[in-house]
């Protein structure tokens, strides 16, 4: 789908009407640098969004890179203040500019304003979630959005999943790690629990074959004790028994899952009823049920069992609305991403961003109504 | 460069590596196939094909031929393989690959060090990288001199945590000089991979040769297409391929 035009008058206006959609529901707006530290991007942002980056170095030896999204800097600037440093709860909201490289063919722009809203701390984490994807669809709303499909998701059903099976076989936790890699990588891997591979397993798989390593040899950084419990830890793996049948169906059967809410809840619930995920499952319920006491039905929003696994640093719920093949707001939950970016102490975030230039150029008559 | 724009109006630009393995090769292929080189690398801009005085032959370094074809600098270009696929983003969209040569083969190979016992492919350094990152609290460093061809190869097996540290020159060293712990580079034989203490991971193998190339936003007037007929049926003789097939493509993919 090509992109269409831009007015840019238009796009400040809707993006100046989003933001103060989101500052009358209670988020303090911020301002982050547009150019931001490159080694926080390379180290935090996924793959994806690292080869898009634009780096900048500067005369002194820095290096910099203009931000590829405005989550990153927020966080930070939360990180910063006196809230961050206590985990104390914040709601922020931000709009500007980010970055994205795309190859000269792609009709992407490499400039494109994002406004969005991030809730950090609290303790109700199943109320944030709804908060957030109910202020988007209430913005969007407001906006003059009149249709657009919205997709869910929770990568935390699956941990429920795996952590169950882990009850019953070793393979669930490994399950459990591979699954927000890449889809081919995961697949190969349920194919490998699933086989009895042990007799076919490979020369160097076992313990006793391990070649000896010394501390005089090119280490690459990592420690001899460091290696040889890896390769163990490998070599155990290919000795596991095969996960049973009956799991391994029900897996396939559940990533295959995607269907209107409520027939996607009924389509988990049949497929898994043999594993105990029920606390999981009522976690989705109990969101839904928030969701709909703001407004919000999920009787047309799809759930998908596999959405969201490649998203960068989400943990949790994960939404997006779209018309067509265009996404037009995005959001979720990304529990490890403030600890990873150096807060001591864990602290829950949800967050979502919107995309004026696309929502003025779909919708010609957003913020219309709105007054400028 | 502008000085190639006003010569290819009239003349043929074909562009061959200036030197090093590839450019002998490159000489003996051509000769062989019956259009040498005529003149010399670094004595003056221009050779020609023995034979083809307005065939002009442009000595370039091999990475830059690759360039000079995307920006339609050359009409037709020798190079490597790995050289054309790091250098242009897309060399199926700026590019018609014409042919395969076979010579200058080598393999674009992952090197890790070989007290590491449990890394045999992708998917464990994928692993690795991981527990890397959890231990030590840094990304794994790749040294190499393909980063393009690195984030493809990294990319299509799911491992996304590294980042590449630029190698200027012997790459191999990196990992025992302390500077990078893994390295992604060209290799004929595998023996200086050896001879560092580095093994290859065995499920990634890039093959690389020299190729013949035809750029497709070069001003390709009828009197250069013309020029090139004749010299690529000798070399396509000398491949025992269709001449006449390859002319088809070329002017398909061309924009004239």
């Amino acid at each position: 789908m090509s992109v269409p035009s831009v007015d840019a008058p238009r796009v400040e206006n809707v993006s100046f009407a989003l933001a103060r959609i989101l500052q009358e529901a209670g988020y303090t707006p911020v301002s982050t640098p547009i150019l931001q530290p490159l080694e926080v991007f390379l180290e935090y942002a996924g793959e994806d969004i690292r080869k898009r980056l634009y780096s900048v170095a500067d005369i002194g030896g820095g290096e910099h890179c203009l931000r590829p999204d405005l989550t990153i800097p927020t966080c930070r600037h939360y990180l910063a203040s006196s809230n961050g440093a206590n985990g104390a709860e914040a709601r922020l909201c931000y709009r500007g500019d980010a970055f994205r490289y795309h190859s000269k063919n792609s009709p992407k722009p490499s400039q494109f304003p994002q406004v969005g809203a991030e809730y950090f701390g609290g303790n109700n984490p199943i109320e944030a979630d709804a908060e957030i994807m109910a202020l988007a669809i209430d913005g969007l709303r407001r906006l003059g959005c009149e249709s657009f499909e919205m997709e869910i998701g929770d990568l935390h059903l699956f941990d429920a999943l795996a952590e169950s099976i882990g009850k019953i076989s070793p393979w669930g936790e490994r399950l459990r790690q591979v699954f927000h890699r890449s889809e081919e990588r995961f697949d190969k891997l349920l194919q490998l629990a699933r086989e009895d591979s042990r007799p076919t397993r490979r020369e160097t798989s076992s313990k006793d074959d391990a070649e000896p390593i010394s501390a005089d040899m090119v280490l690459g950084g990592r420690s001899v004790e460091e290696i040889r419990a890896r390769f163990e830890e490998r070599a155990e793996r290919r000795s596991l028994p095969p996960l049973p049948e009956d799991i391994g169906a029900m897996l396939e059967k559940f990533l295959c899952i995607r269907a209107p809410f409520p027939r996607a809840l009924k389509d988990i619930r049949t497929v898994a009823k043999a594993i105990d995920i029920a606390p999981a499952l009522e976690r989705l319920e109990q969101r839904a049920e928030c969701l709909r006491k703001q407004g919000i039905d999920l009787k047309d929003a799809v759930f998908s069992a596999g959405f969201g696994r490649r998203l960068g640093y989400y943990t949790g719920f994960v939404f997006e609305a779209r018309v067509g093949e265009m996404q037009i707001a995005a959001g979720g939950r990304y529990d490890h991403l403030l600890q990873a970016l150096g807060s001591e102490r864990k602290i829950p975030a949800v967050g979502f961003a919107a995309r004026p230039d696309r929502i003025s150029a779909l919708f010609p008559e957003a913020a219309g109504r709105l007054e400028p | 460069m502008s000085l190639y724009r006003e010569t290819m109006e009239s003349r043929l630009l074909f562009g061959v590596p200036a030197k090093g393995r590839i450019f002998e090769a490159t000489e003996a292929f051509l000769r062989e196939a019956g259009v040498a080189i005529v003149g010399q690398a670094g004595r003056g801009y221009f050779g020609h094909l023995d034979g083809f005085p307005e065939v002009a032959v442009a000595f370039l370094p091999a990475s830059e031929i690759a360039l000079a074809l995307e920006r339609g600098e050359l009409h037709l270009g020798i190079s490597g393989k790995d050289l054309l696929h790091e250098n242009i983003e897309a060399p199926g969209e700026s590019l018609a690959l014409i042919e395969d040569l076979g010579f200058s083969r080598a393999d674009l190979c992952i090197g890790v060090p070989k007290s590491w016992i449990d890394a045999e492919d992708m998917d464990d350094l994928d692993d690795i990288a991981r527990d890397f990152y959890t231990k030590h609290r840094r990304l794994l460093r790749v040294a190499t001199k393909y980063p393009r061809l690195t984030r493809q190869i990294f990319g299509g097996h799911g491992v996304d945590m590294y980042r590449i540290v630029a190698s200027l020159g012997a790459t191999e060293g990196a990992p025992r000089a302390g500077l990078a712990e893994v390295v992604v580079d060209i290799t004929s034989t595998g023996a200086t991979l050896d001879s560092n203490g580095l093994k290859r991971l065995k499920d990634v193998c890039w093959s690389s040769q020299a190729q013949l190339a035809a750029s497709r936003s070069a001003p390709w007037s009828k009197a250069a297409l013309e020029l090139a007929k004749e010299p690529l049926n000798k070399i396509s003789v000398h491949l025992s391929r269709d001449g006449n097939l390859w002319l088809k493509n070329l002017i398909q993919n061309i924009k004239t």
